[in-house]
């Protein structure tokens, strides 16, 4: 199976690839996994007054997978926390131009945005005072 | 499963044969691949708890009396038969000496998918596990260091295994899949560190 130019890119040179703090009230942290392939992503958004200001991910996983990551943290930057939720896996599919059989990579992707944006979330109700 | 009771005619001499027969038993012709899993493939019971010496023992056996190489003045349709076969028995038997494949194998004939949302999928705590060790692989600065990892790493799996085969002992296929699914994730850390030691080898 071969890998389209952009996977390519994305795995070769992993955008925003790190870690921050993930007890900080200002993270959102996104843990998933892909148990069929054994899979994980982390993918983590700092937001300020409401905007995703930064966003940083480790994947262990297959090209298709750390792409998908990658794309994702250039896309969620500069958004709000409820745009980040209209990003959808077929337009990371579309735009890696993954292969059907890899099309779960960006099923995930969307996953881990879902849950930083989740976990962001919840420490705010847990945070009233931030 | 499929019903391998049923009979089928012999596509040379007509006679009336079991599905499961691979050789016709009145005119010895190799019969067309039939559609079966993958224990009935080796003709084992289909179970998880499988003795791998007799495993391997039905695989040579097969391959013994399917291999093309005893094919090979025969005519062109029984020579793909018999690659058919051969390939499909090699294809099982990969499965099946593979705890991890088996088990999934086995999974997938009880019904029950690897990627089921509703099973234990969104386990913080395991995800947070398999997270720790990967990136306890990625700073590891010595080939000790990764080491500890691998150890670890083989300690959880060898539980993990003891653990799957009781809830398959016990058909509670539920907690079967969400061992399955923590082995897998195990299994590729165990396998990241084989990779990494080399490095320092």
């Amino acid at each position: 199976m071969a890998y389209s130019k952009k996977v390519i890119d994305h795995y070769e040179n992993p955008r925003n690839v790190g870690s921050y703090d993930k007890n900080a009230v200002d993270i959102g942290t996104g843990l998933v996994g892909a148990p069929a392939c054994g899979d994980v992503m982390k993918l983590q958004i700092k937001v300020k007054d409401g905007i995703i200001e930064d966003a940083k991910f480790k994947t262990f996983g297959c090209g298709s997978a750390i792409a998908s990551s990658s794309v994702i943290t250039e896309w969620v930057k500069g958004k709000t926390i409820d745009e980040a939720l209209t990003i959808k896996n077929i337009e990371i599919a579309e735009h890696l131009a993954l292969p059907p059989v890899k099309i779960h990579c960006s099923v995930l992707a969307e996953d881990a945005i879902r849950a930083a944006v989740n976990d962001y979330k919840s420490k705010q109700t847990n945070n009233p005072q931030h | 499963m499929r019903n391998l009771s049923l009979q089928e005619q012999c596509w040379s001499c007509k006679d009336v044969i079991k599905i499961t027969a691979l050789l016709c038993p009145t005119c010895h012709k190799i019969q067309p691949l039939r559609e079966m899993n993958e224990f009935q493939r080796l003709d084992l019971e289909t179970s998880f708890e499988l003795d791998l010496v007799h495993l391997e023992k039905q695989y040579f056996q097969l391959q013994r009396k399917l291999h093309p190489d005893n094919f090979v003045g025969a005519s062109a349709l029984e020579k793909d038969f018999s690659r058919l076969h051969s390939a499909a028995v090699n294809h099982s038997y990969i499965i099946l000496k593979d705890p991890l494949k088996r088990a999934e194998c086995f999974l997938q004939i009880q019904g029950f998918s690897l990627s089921d949302k509703n099973i234990g999928l969104e386990d913080a705590n395991l995800l947070m596990e398999i997270m720790e060790m990967r990136e306890a692989i990625d700073v590891a600065s010595s080939s000790n260091a990764l080491a500890q990892v691998l150890n670890h790493a083989r300690d959880i799996f060898e539980k993990g295994l003891e653990d799957l085969s009781h809830y398959f002992v016990q058909k509670v296929y539920a907690h079967a899949v969400k061992e399955l699914q923590h082995l897998k994730y195990i299994n590729n850390i165990m396998q990241e560190c084989c990779v990494q030691l080399k490095k320092f080898a």
